[in-house]
């Protein structure tokens, strides 16, 4: 992807990510499918469901693990793949919110665990449901001098 | 295309209603009665400020905005209905999800009607 046709006048060409799209895809769709699970697991323990705190509670430990490794995919989104940088900065966000998430959690201070929570949802849903629109295909421009 | 001013307003009214909402029940669950007498009327009002989405999306529709607008606003309305019900009933393993899925429908919604795609006119 990187043949510039020649010409006099500046050619600008776009780097597409793509394999680092699809890597990050796969992450933000973990991500989302196991961040979802975590309010249905809530309101079964709030319902009397006392098993539901045994899954609730590990996987939330262990999310920020995964957001991890979803960070090195969106920075290999960013570099080299040539994607824009905000998956990468929002990823870091997200690891710090699920972090606060498990102290508020185990300190069952609902006022900051619940709309936390709400947050951390709408951020992992988002980020995926983006991922697959055409502006997450889109590279950043770059000037290819002649 | 002059509702859609209207329509920004009533979503983001309502889009702000909803997330106060996990703020009261968080608050509730740590003990505090205030932020329950708090938590039902404002469920209450949001249903009410989504009615009045549904009558203005549909004139931004008719005067040619999109009529993915309507759609969303029904099945918020659909959403709300049920978690009142399911609220009262205490079904808190429904109502914990459908409210997340509300508060990201509601947020999304309104930040859509700022968009560029939101100032298109629809050939009708």
């Amino acid at each position: 992807m990187r043949s510039a046709p020649p010409s006099t006048a500046k050619q600008f060409t776009y780097r597409r990510p793509r394999v680092t799209l699809a890597l990050l895809r796969i992450f933000l769709l973990i991500h989302a499918a196991l961040v979802v699970a975590q309010p249905i697991l809530a309101g079964y323990f709030l319902s009397g469901e006392a098993d539901a705190m045994a899954w609730h509670s590990p996987l939330g430990s262990s999310l920020f693990l995964l957001t991890m490794l979803q960070l090195v995919a969106a920075l290999l989104y960013f570099w080299p793949g040539g994607g824009r940088p905000w998956p990468a900065l929002i990823t870091v966000g997200l690891i710090v919110a699920e972090l606060t998430q498990v102290v508020y959690g185990h300190q069952q201070n609902f006022a900051v665990h619940v709309p936390l929570g709400t947050a951390i949802v709408i951020t992992a849903v988002w980020m995926a449901v983006w991922s697959f629109r055409s502006s997450a295909r889109q590279g950043r421009r770059k000037e290819v001098k002649q | 295309m002059k509702f859609l001013v209207v329509l920004r307003a009533v979503a983001v009214a309502h889009a702000i209603a909803v997330c106060l909402q996990p703020f009261l029940a968080g608050a509730y669950l740590n003990g505090s009665g205030a932020a329950m007498r708090l938590h039902e009327p404002i469920g209450h009002g949001a249903a009410s400020l989504v009615l009045v989405q549904l009558l203005i999306a549909t004139l931004y529709w008719r005067s040619g905005g999109r009529g993915s607008a309507v759609v969303v606003t029904v099945l918020l309305l659909a959403a709300e209905g049920i978690q009142i019900g399911i609220g009262y009933s205490r079904q808190l393993a429904l109502h914990i999800p459908v409210g997340v899925a509300i508060v990201a429908i509601a947020c999304v919604f309104a930040a859509w009607t700022f968009r560029p795609a939101a100032k298109v006119e629809v050939p009708s």
